[in-house]
């Protein structure tokens, strides 16, 4: 296994793979919400069957190509009208089924999941080819019309006659309907025009695209031939243009592998720290005169566009973890018989790779919370005169360093008497009157709290929204929960847009060093010794009419001591992380920067209050501090 | 294709030390840990960790830890001149520098030349060494390099 897996075809097969499955997907869901006819999902899936059987049966994952052909068989079924879905929904169900196979497969064959699903393939694909009828009926086949412009190889000459003779060799085959110039016969001066402006036919036929282009092939003077599709429904409007945006997708991405990608952001971050050292070197600081300093204007410019570059190849739509999201829904709602509708907007705002990876499981859980528990059954929400249908709206979109996240439903909202109840069983809370709705709402963010009185196939088991918090917050993000009764609920995720840069104020701490992330920052002021209140031995100051705690940054960090007695003031920093807050006692401010962040060695002991560290323009080390951990001594 | 050349690689490297010296004794490190050898540069203290970790310094954009193996060995602090050295190692891919006092040189040293540490070695150091040879009469200490450099406390990293 280790073996194939440091092969690079391994790879790329791999990432290959899953995008073919996610296309799957979407082509289901696509067909779920009718953007698409059954047709054009049929042929988009065959190719997308066809392509994973072929790469899964060179890379020898002889399951995964077998399964494939079989699916393969069904979609040439529904493509040529030979088998009809009995019951359109169970099928695309059955098919979402078949997605999450293949999802799990791969994943075993990439080592991230650890067991193989117990669904059996065979199971899945009898009941899907039982869900399909045979159905023959050659009336019933549809007639295609296609429109075919022909040019000619030049110097044959007789370009009319050429044609005419295609024509009647046509007739055998399609039903023509015309072609023009139409007068080929008789009039001589209309192979001018065809070695002008090519020959046009339009036929119609049950035929395949493919198979009237071969026809053709049995003519050696045709040079060129253009086939389309003419339109006649809207629907089939659509598909086109669906196809169209597939194909246009796959073209415009190269997959690379993201060791590069991060390999490349660690040079350029080197570079930058060299050229600070170039600039700041003393034979070119010292030279006013001669033109270098214009340059290192201009260089430094580019570095940075340059490294803005290579971070946005870090960043990725969210539109994919959206599908997901949606796919989930469709898949809940049929379920559960809950009718949704879902509104998706902001899909394209785009987020570090890795974040997406750690907000995707957080998001699931709080919209099939929204289904489940949110969105009421079809005659509770008539009784309450809301329309039969639910609606769920997910949005994204950018707001300065952040993006933020927001699932809404306009289910029954969430049961304050409910929480309050419970928290007071559990004795998480002592009485009910003095709670604000923003801590009643933290409170079903704690472990095993879940108010659902049964537990479900899709949640209720109270593990859940505890697991939603700690994953946002481990990457530096917040959620919010607001919610009315009756009128819905609302999860607000804020995230930062990416782990790998942050905006840093620069301290001087016992002249080492630190990052203090400019976000947690709310006022600085100088400090008197004597304004330090000393009870019980816990530092504290007030200010503005508020007690603040005092974090002594030179006693955790080195000498241990409380206020040393040389020193008469400090700087005085309020930091806060939304909830917390608390004064960090610093010598000497430095100076604003962009840093680019960099773990520490494992092999070291995790420190309390320090998250990481990051390279300075001299090369110097310095260290970031994690204010969360800070506020928590 | 590619194994045979890592097998190649590693057959080079085989059965060759890398020798530093603290205070007199002479101490041997297996060369395919190896990475290279710098001199001493600015090292950023990192707080609360263990006395013989020194802090982390930046070798070219990498941040790597380094340890005093003159701690490590629970021997007198010396003042650091300019012999003193850092010895870059890679132990299952992660870089950690050791301070030596000062290397001196690669040798080729036999299995059969090896020979176990003696019982009435005290504990610690029986942990940190893979064996003792004789070479040219002089005493070798072979140093286990992944118990010299991974944390007392940690099982694995």
């Amino acid at each position: 296994m280790n073996e194939i897996q440091k092969d690079p075809m391994f790879e790329i097969f791999i990432s290959e793979a899953k995008e073919i499955v996610n296309s799957l997907e979407r082509t289901f869901i696509d067909l779920k919400e009718n953007n698409i006819s059954l047709d054009a999902v049929a042929s988009e899936a065959l190719r997308l069957f066809h392509t994973l059987k072929g790469s899964s049966a060179m890379m020898g994952f002889n399951n995964l190509s077998k399964v494939c052909h079989k699916a393969e068989d069904i979609f040439v079924g529904v493509r040529d009208r030979k088998m009809i879905p009995k019951d359109l929904d169970e099928f695309i169900l059955n098919m979402l089924r078949l997605v999450d196979f293949l999802n799990c497969q791969i994943g075993c064959l990439e080592g991230s999941e650890k067991s193989a699903s117990n669904d059996n393939i065979e199971d899945i694909l009898t009941e899907l080819s039982k869900s399909l009828h045979e159905f023959v009926d050659d009336v019933n086949k549809k007639e295609t019309r296609y429109c075919i412009k022909l040019f000619f190889e030049e110097g044959w000459e007789m370009e009319n006659l050429r044609a005419f003779l295609i024509v009647q060799n046509l007739k055998n085959y399609v039903k023509i309907l015309e072609y023009q110039p139409s007068d080929i016969e008789n009039n001589m001066q209309s192979a001018e025009k065809i070695k002008k402006d090519g020959f046009l036919i339009v036929i119609e036929t049950p035929m395949k695209k493919e198979d009237v282009l071969k026809l053709f092939e049995n003519f050696a003077w045709i040079k060129n031939i253009k086939l389309n599709e003419t339109l006649e429904k809207s629907v089939q409007d659509k598909e086109e243009y669906s196809n169209q945006s597939y194909i246009n997708y796959t073209n415009k991405l190269i997959n690379v592998n993201i060791e590069k990608v991060d390999k490349l952001i660690d040079l350029i971050g080197e570079m930058v720290i060299t050229f600070s050292m170039i600039v700041q070197h003393p034979e070119i600081k010292g030279d006013e005169n001669s033109g270098i300093k214009n340059l290192t204007i201009q260089m430094s410019k580019l570095i940075r566009e340059l490294q803005e570059v290579a971070m946005s190849m870090r960043m990725l739509p969210l539109s994919s973890t959206f599908q997901r999201l949606k796919r989930i829904i469709v898949e809940m709602s049929t379920k559960l018989q809950k009718p949704v509708e879902v509104y998706i907007s902001g899909e394209e705002t785009e987020l570090d790779k890795v974040l997406i990876e750690h907000i995707t499981d957080p998001l699931i859980h709080i919209v099939r919370n929204a289904i489940d528990h949110g969105i009421e059954s079809q005659s509770e929400r008539l009784q309450k005169g809301k329309s039969k249908v639910g609606n769920i709206y997910i949005n994204a979109k950018n707001s300065g360093s952040e993006v933020i996240i927001s699932i809404q439903d306009d289910g029954k909202g969430i049961d304050k008497e409910k929480i309050i109840k419970k928290a007071l069983e559990k004795e998480l809370i002592s009485s009910a009157d003095d709670i604000s709705e923003n801590e009643l709402f933290d409170l079903i963010f704690l472990p095993g709290f879940s108010t659902k009185e049964e537990t479900t196939e899709y949640s209720g088991r109270g593990v859940g929204l505890d697991v939603v918090k700690n994953s946002i917050q481990k990457i530096g993000g917040k959620i919010v929960i607001e919610s009315s009764k009756d009128v819905g609920t609302k999860f607000t995720i804020k995230i930062p847009l990416t782990l790998a840069i942050i905006d840093g104020m620069l301290i001087d701490v016992n002249g080492n060093i630190f990052v203090l992330p400019l976000n947690s920052i709310v006022e600085t002021f100088r400090l008197e010794k004597t304004q330090i209140i000393s009870e019980n031995g816990v530092p504290l100051i007030y200010r503005r009419g508020l007690c603040f705690n005092i974090v002594d940054l030179n006693r955790i960090f080195f000498t241990g001591n409380m206020l040393s007695e040389v020193k008469q003031y400090y700087l005085g920093i309020l930091v806060t992380n939304g909830e917390k807050s608390a004064v960090l006692l610093v010598d000497n401010m430095i100076s604003q920067q962009q840093i680019v962040i960099k773990t520490l060695p494992a092999i070291l002991k995790k420190i309390k209050g320090i998250s990481g560290c990051t390279l300075l323009g001299s090369g110097q080390i310095a260290f970031i501090l994690d204010i969360d951990s800070l506020l928590e001594r | 294709m590619v194994e045979n050349f890592s097998q190649e690689f590693e057959d080079t490297m085989k059965d060759m030390y890398l020798i530093f010296k603290i205070d007199e004794q002479n101490y041997g490190i297996e060369i395919k840990y190896v990475i290279e050898i710098i001199g001493l540069m600015p090292i950023t203290y990192v707080p609360n960790q263990e006395e013989y970790v020194k802090g982390i310094i930046n070798l070219r954009g990498k941040i790597i830890p380094v340890i005093d193996a003159r701690m490590r060995l629970l021997k007198p602090q010396k003042e650091y001149n300019e012999r003193t050295c850092v010895i870059v190692t890679s132990i299952n891919q992660f870089l950690v520098g050791i301070i030596v006092d000062h290397v001196s040189e690669v040798v080729v040293i036999e299995k059969e030349k090896i020979s176990p540490l003696p019982q009435t070695y005290e504990k610690i150091e029986e942990r940190f060494f893979k064996g003792v040879a004789n070479l040219n009469d002089k005493l070798i200490l072979l140093v286990d390099c992944e118990t010299f450099v991974r944390p007392d406390r940690l099982t694995a990293f």
